[in-house]
């Protein structure tokens, strides 16, 4: 495929300009996203056991919410009842310690019964490391706020996508020529552009999922602002829909009319066979009905969230009220944009799938790290050329903080994972933040001043004098 | 290859990188608003065209932001991408008007 030279180079210096303002963020997003594949299991790992009774049966719940709202009348508002507890979320029932604000539901109460029958009502601990290596992986490393790290990323993620396009206009030409040529005895310059360009273009779909859904991801609260300017005054929330609630006599005050949660499963069951549900969600809306919104997962389809699908369920009956985001259950248009979230979070075909991600993110990162490599690689022999000795600063300098920057997110993720497997009891916010931002930056720290790293310029300078020499290359 | 007469650079990137992300972004807008118009939708982020046309809009943004670099000056992309702009959405004013 033939494309005018003039475009070529024009791309090729987009391509190599984006790809060095967003490489080393991108970079951070991808490491940090491989591991938030494993998130949950992972949570579990770091988190300490609570010292608390097993989970009751199932069948025992309704008696467990009887104790429940006498002792804390305030968890009839919002509460969850977990059908797979785990150590991140033990228990049998789950609420709110402080009324919800929003989405954020801050610190949960977990309670089941003790073998007397008696309530035992703790404080979920969860330990932070794994959702912190997700924050570095949606914030791509950077210690801000959400509202600022947010747009930040939608930039990366434009940036991204441009870096995307340009790099396949300028391999299209050498497509044939250069798609299985992995040259390593030849060079270093060699080595990367072929590692790059083989990576790039076998998980070319991959990336371009990942640009587009974290274009989305970014920007959708500012589109769907103005989809609403446009089109009629609706609040920009876009919740599942909570239409059809059940209204409740308010002299009954929660549990009589409501099926029980064995119950519920069972009738959910035959309304979604394979749909295996891990939550049940219930609470109030304004109205005083009661609404129930059920997680779960269903291997055979592409899930709306990175672990979980949901239902709205008649928490009457058990019939389900909204589809929209049911596994398998959607209708067309809903399972098609569904299948571009389950593309970004790899939630679809169960563990397999994840593992397959893992592997894609970390082939993501490595070509990064690969393309800093050319930019620098290109820089200095086009310094060498002009007649430089050594490294220019923008060169030198990012020939250490490419090693040092990929070697302190790599480093720092480790130390906090490990940190957080054996001594889990210490690893508060605070704790997991400090101790990653210090290994980060130590690391940084000492590419940047280790006088030895312009031994790789010194090689290459006289590598391209003795290419020089010989006229037949 | 030969050199076509009038080379591409990339010297006037930032007017054209800008004409992309202003015209170029009420381009794309305007094209959800036409859209959205003529599938009639409510705007309601729950809704199924609401969703879709928001996923147009952030595909066809980083299309425009991909291709900008290939007018040939920073002047060409601004009146290309600014008349088409200020043309749809002269179009779905019409619109607005005929199907109200």
């Amino acid at each position: 495929m033939k494309i005018r030279s003039d475009i070529l180079r024009v791309y090729r210096e987009v391509h190599s300009w984006v790809g060095i303002c967003a490489g080393l963020l991108l970079f951070v997003a991808f490491f940090a996203g491989a591991i938030s594949m494993f998130e949950q299991p992972l949570q579990n790992l770091t988190t300490p056991r609570l010292d608390m009774p097993a989970a009751v049966p199932l069948s025992r719940t309704p008696e467990l919410l009887d104790q429940i709202f006498r002792a804390y009348p305030q968890a009839r508002q919002n509460y969850t009842v977990v059908l797979a507890p785990d150590r991140s979320l033990p228990g049998r029932v789950a609420w709110p310690a402080r009324p919800p604000h929003g989405h954020d539901f801050g610190p949960l109460l977990v309670a089941t019964l003790g073998p007397d029958g008696a309530l035992a009502v703790r404080q979920q601990a969860v330990a932070p490391v794994a959702h912190f290596i997700d924050m570095l992986h949606q914030k791509l490393g950077l210690p801000l706020p959400q509202s600022i790290s947010r747009p930040v990323m939608g930039i990366v993620a434009l940036l991204y996508g441009l870096a995307l396009i340009s790099g396949v206009i300028i391999f299209l030409p050498t497509l044939v020529r250069n798609l299985f040529a992995f040259r390593v005895g030849e060079g270093s310059r060699k080595f990367w552009l072929d590692l790059h360009n083989l990576l790039g273009f076998f998980s070319l779909p991959f990336h371009i999922v990942m640009a587009l859904t974290s274009v989305v991801f970014a920007f959708h609260d500012p589109i769907f602002a103005v989809q609403g300017r446009l089109f009629g005054g609706h609040p920009a929330s876009h919740a599942p829909t909570h239409a059809a609630s059940r209204p409740l006599d308010p002299e009954q005050q929660g549990t009589p009319a409501l099926l029980a949660p064995a119950e519920l499963v069972v009738a959910l069951n035959k309304a979604a066979p394979g749909f295996i549900p891990t939550t049940l969600a219930y609470s109030r809306n304004g109205r005083g009905g009661m609404m129930l919104r059920v997680s779960g997962q269903d291997s055979r389809y592409s899930l709306r969230g990175p672990t979980a699908g949901f239902a709205t369920v008649d928490p009457a009956t058990g019939r389900i009220l909204s589809s929209e985001y049911l596994p398998g259950h959607q209708k067309a248009g809903f399972a098609i944009l569904t299948v571009f979230f389950a593309l970004h979070f790899g939630s679809f075909g169960g563990t397999a799938t994840r593992w397959g991600y893992v592997v894609l993110g970390l082939a993501g990162a490595v070509m990064f790290y690969t393309g800093n490599r050319l930019w620098v690689n290109a820089r200095r022999r086009r310094e060498r050329a002009a007649g430089l000795s050594r490294d220019s600063l923008p060169t030198g300098l990012l020939a250490r903080l490419t090693p040092g920057w990929a070697t302190g997110c790599v480093a720092g993720c480790t130390v906090i994972l490990t940190a957080g497997y054996a001594v889990p009891d210490r690893m508060t916010d605070d704790v997991v933040e400090g101790v990653y931002y210090a290994v980060f930056l130590t690391c940084i720290a000492i590419f940047l001043l280790k006088p030895g790293a312009a031994a790789g310029a010194q090689d290459l300078a006289q590598r391209s004098s003795q290419s020089l020499k010989k006229p037949s290359l | 290859m030969t050199e076509a007469p009038h080379a591409l650079d990339n010297r006037q990137w930032i007017a054209k990188v800008l004409a992309a992300i202003l015209p170029g972004l009420g381009l794309v807008f305007a094209v959800m608003a036409i859209l959205g118009r003529l599938a009639g939708t409510t705007g309601d982020p729950r809704s199924l065209p609401a969703q879709a046309l928001m996923w147009l809009t952030a595909v066809l943004w980083v299309f425009v932001l991909g291709t900008c670099f290939l007018f040939s000056t920073g002047r060409q992309a601004w009146a290309v991408l600014g008349g088409a702009c200020a043309a749809l959405w002269g179009c779905f004013l019409l619109l607005r008007l005929f199907l109200s």
